[in-house]
């Protein structure tokens, strides 16, 4: 629990918490990319939902997107930035302060 | 938040953490023998021994267009491997302790392969050099796979 938050929820991040954004973000912390296809079997959602997640977190600047190709073949790959990383283990480290095991 | 709530999180985290690792598809049928051949190739081309009066520039011409295929070849599965596996794992960082002892193990294997292919070319000519190359390189990558297989297994049943 931090000295700035009694309860140790004000240190968690509200654009990671939901649920899908925090398992793509968990995903994406031991990987170089992922591909939208490998979030999409992992998370098991719909691709308008991972759509909508993953736009979520690049509009927070913490997941940079790369698009290679066009049309059929085309595909969408998303790794973090160095915000989402940071985000994403400070995110971690609260969740565990709020168990006492920081 | 309930601590049952955070605990079940931070475990999906761990598994979700984990999944470059041990959610990859199996590796095709042509990924051992073409990396073999791959690296019996690289050992003759260093191993080789150039005849008399080829000049060094000529010699350092034609290494390099043996290399430079093989390096972009290297390049090209790198390529295809992201594609086809949909993500690629760190290699530093937190990994899972279980592929954490399969990778040291796959550095440990390497070096000492290594070292004793560059004792071997020492002795024997290219020729031999490169096919004991590729059943070495072969050898070491079909046991890897399997290694690598057994431990993603078993932190998959860890993390279920």
């Amino acid at each position: 629990m931090s000295a700035s938050s009694p309860s140790g929820l004000e240190d968690l991040d509200p654009v990671i918490h939901a649920p899908k954004r925090l398992a793509a973000m968990a995903v994406l912390s031991t990987a170089d990319q992922a591909s939208f296809q490998f979030l999409k079997e992992r998370l098991q959602i719909a691709d308008s939902d991972l759509s909508k997640q993953m736009s979520a977190l690049e509009a927070a600047g913490y997941v940079a997107v790369q698009k290679l190709g066009r049309g059929r073949g085309a595909s969408t790959s998303f790794k973090l930035t160095r915000a989402g990383r940071t985000a994403y283990r400070a995110h971690r480290a609260a969740l565990r302060a709020l168990l006492g095991e920081d | 938040m309930e601590s049952d709530e955070i605990r079940a999180q931070l475990h999906d985290l761990e598994r979700a953490e984990a999944s470059p690792y041990v959610d990859q598809r199996p590796s095709p049928w042509w990924f051992a023998p073409s990396f073999a051949l791959w690296f019996g190739a690289m050992a003759s081309v260093q191993d080789f021994t150039w005849p008399a009066g080829v000049s060094s520039m000529w010699q350092a011409l034609i290494t390099l267009a043996v290399i430079i295929p093989l390096a972009m070849l290297l390049g090209a599965y790198v390529g295809w491997h992201q594609q086809y596996h949909g993500a690629y794992p760190k290699l530093v960082g937190p990994k899972p302790p279980e592929i954490r002892r399969v990778y040291r193990l796959y550095f440990v294997m390497f070096a000492v392969a290594t070292a004793a292919i560059i004792g071997l070319a020492l002795v024997v000519p290219w020729w031999v050099t490169g096919p004991v190359t590729a059943v070495v390189a072969y050898i070491c990558l079909v046991g890897y796979e399997r290694v690598y297989e057994r431990a993603a297994a078993a932190v998959r049943e860890r993390l279920a």
